[in-house]
């Protein structure tokens, strides 16, 4: 994927990007591919700070994404479970209750990938080293 | 099947082919047919009207009921205790008459309907003179119970599990082949006598599926629940031809304490967008397999764990129809059979800690397992002393997928760890903070208790 131009993209096509960029994730720590995963974060980070940017109104463009769940069969349920648990890391700091109850729900029934990040998560929350900003 | 009593009864034992079998969740009727019911946490003989009934389906009229269900109580009890051995014995001691002809003839025909093998039993009497398609009609009765009869088939059957010693002279007669000069010539074929089982059932894959689900059977926390009548009987799950659900990579094979990495360079990854034909393995959506093995041990891999998470799921919900279907689905992927044993081991339920380091100080490999350090091996940790990385306390055996899945958590970049990898945030932490990390992980991975 080239490198986009956040600046130029509404709220909604960032929200896409976002979807995107986490299906790849979740395909990229499915297949153990280090370098997938370490270029696919540094990507959503730069799209999160795009979003950021712009105020905490515009972050909640993600909110329908904390029940991402698409009829389509080209998802897989630990792709769709990878862009909840983004979405939710993004928005514990804006909409901290339903942030945390889908990562409480990714902890308790997601795919094995997805539940154990979602728990770490909350484990590292709840300890107060991660801050959600 | 035998068509004359023969005394096989004399041969009893666990090991025998037999109408009556039990398992940890109650005593069964060949071919899946519940002789006990719970109460509370103890397992009972279903009611003597219905126990004859449906024993007399297959052994006839002269089963002798008040003793049977006598037999069937005993082994309810031991079953109750936990021993499924004890309740075997039991069993096999069983006061059965020989299978009727009618029963056969019934046996034959559920068998070939449910695509399960007859077990090998003894038969005795005369026949009557019903009609085939009276035993075809009352056949179709078993529809609903293929998962059940497909899960204890092996149980009914032990041919089917038994592993024969490295030294066993090989009989002919007992794997015959098609003459030579035909199409399938050299080729095994089926024993004289011996019933033809619907094409999709035949073989080798059948049989994985029927070993595959008996060993998920043990998985299942509460007695089956089985599907309703109106449901359809499960279809053989179909990969889809030509389907992807991964993008190319390189092989790079799976080692030990290493989950396999597809080697993909950063670009080609980022731009292995998912293939709109990919096969889903969305719960709402039958369960598939590619056809052909995906190119790379990692996307293998991931197919594997993809069908552990399903397996989860099924057996969470007692979902005993979504769990034939993927075992159809693995039984006919060749090149997912190297996983079995991982999908099977992902489905342990979290452990304590001394269960787990116990495991870990076991001989020898086992399959579906890793051993894992809690304070990882490798140049991350090169400060804490080598004693403590290899101390008892800091390795655990932990099943291999969920190995795996800890390996990969470790080495991708996690926003509540700063951006940096867990390995790179420990770092700068002391020796028991990186315990404690690695002990949460564990947990969190739901290895741990």
């Amino acid at each position: 994927m080239t490198k986009l131009d956040h600046s130029e993209m509404t709220n909604e096509q960032l929200a896409n990007a976002f979807v995107e960029i986490s299906l790849r994730e979740a395909d990229a720590i499915g297949r153990g591919s280090v370098r997938g995963m370490q270029e696919l974060f540094d990507q959503l980070r730069a799209l999160k700070e795009a979003l950021r940017a712009r105020g905490p109104e515009a972050r909640k463009v993600l909110l329908p994404l904390l029940s991402y769940s698409p009829a389509s069969r080209s998802v897989f349920d630990d792709q769709a479970a990878q862009v909840r648990l983004n979405a939710a890391r993004e928005l514990l700091a804006v909409v901290p209750e339903p942030a945390r109850a889908t990562l409480e729900d990714l902890a308790m029934r997601g795919p094995s990938a997805q539940s154990g990040r979602a728990g770490m998560c909350l484990q590292l929350l709840d300890d107060g080293i991660f801050k959600p900003t | 099947m035998t068509a004359a009593s023969t005394g096989r009864a004399a041969a009893r034992g666990p090991m025998r082919p037999r109408t009556l079998a039990c398992t940890a969740d109650g005593v069964w009727l060949w071919p899946g047919i519940p002789l006990t019911e719970r109460r509370g946490t103890a397992l009972v003989s279903i009611p003597l009207p219905h126990l004859y009934q449906q024993v007399a389906a297959l052994h006839g009229s002269s089963v002798h009921a008040p003793m049977l269900a006598r037999t069937i109580a005993r082994a309810a009890a031991c079953l109750t205790r936990g021993s499924v051995h004890e309740a075997d014995a039991v069993l096999a001691g069983a006061p059965l008459p020989p299978v009727s002809f009618d029963g056969a003839a019934l046996m034959q025909a559920t068998g070939k309907r449910l695509g399960v093998s007859v077990p090998d039993v003894a038969v005795a009497g005369w026949p009557s003179a019903s009609p085939p398609e009276l035993f075809e009609q009352l056949a179709r009765v078993h529809d609903r119970k293929r998962p059940v009869a497909l899960a204890l088939e092996p149980v009914f059957n032990p041919d089917l599990c038994r592993v024969a010693p490295t030294n066993a002279p090989f009989d002919p007669t007992l794997h015959p082949r098609w003459p030579a000069g035909q199409p399938e010539g050299g080729q095994f074929r089926p024993r004289d006598g011996a019933e033809m089982v619907p094409v999709q059932w035949q073989g080798q894959a059948a049989r994985l599926a029927a070993r595959l689900l008996a060993r998920l059977w043990r998985l299942l926390r509460r007695p089956p629940k089985l599907p309703t009548p109106s449901e359809p009987t499960p279809s053989p799950a179909k990969p889809v031809p030509g389907a992807e659900g991964v993008a190319p990579d390189q092989p790079t094979g799976i080692g030990h304490n290493r989950a396999p990495d597809d080697g993909a360079s950063a670009s080609s990854e980022a731009e292995s967008a998912p293939k709109p034909s990919a096969p889903t393995a969305n719960s709402d959506q039958p369960f598939t397999l590619p056809v052909e093995r995906p190119p790379g041990d990692g996307a293998v891999a991931q197919w594997g764990q993809r069908a552990a998470d399903e397996i989860r799921k099924a057996l969470a919900n007692n979902d005993t129809k979504r769990l034939a279907e993927i075992a159809d689905a693995l039984a006919h992927a060749e090149w997912i059979k190297g996983q079995l044993d991982n999908i099977i081991a992902a489905q342990d339920s979290p452990r304590i800690l001394d269960d787990l380091i116990e495991g870990a100080q076991e001989k020898g490999p086992r399959q579906g397992y890793d051993n894992h350090h809690i304070i990882e091996q490798g140049p991350q940790n090169g400060d804490v002393p080598p004693d403590i990385i290899e101390a008892p306390h800091n390795v655990v055996r932990i099943p291999r997928y969920r190995h795996w899945q800890i390996n990969k958590y470790y080495r991708q970049p996690q926003e509540e760890c700063g951006g940096l990898t867990p390995r790179d945030y420990l770092r700068s932490k002391s020796v028991q903070e990186r315990y404690a990390f690695g002990l949460g992980v564990l947990r969190k991975f739901g290895v741990l208790k």
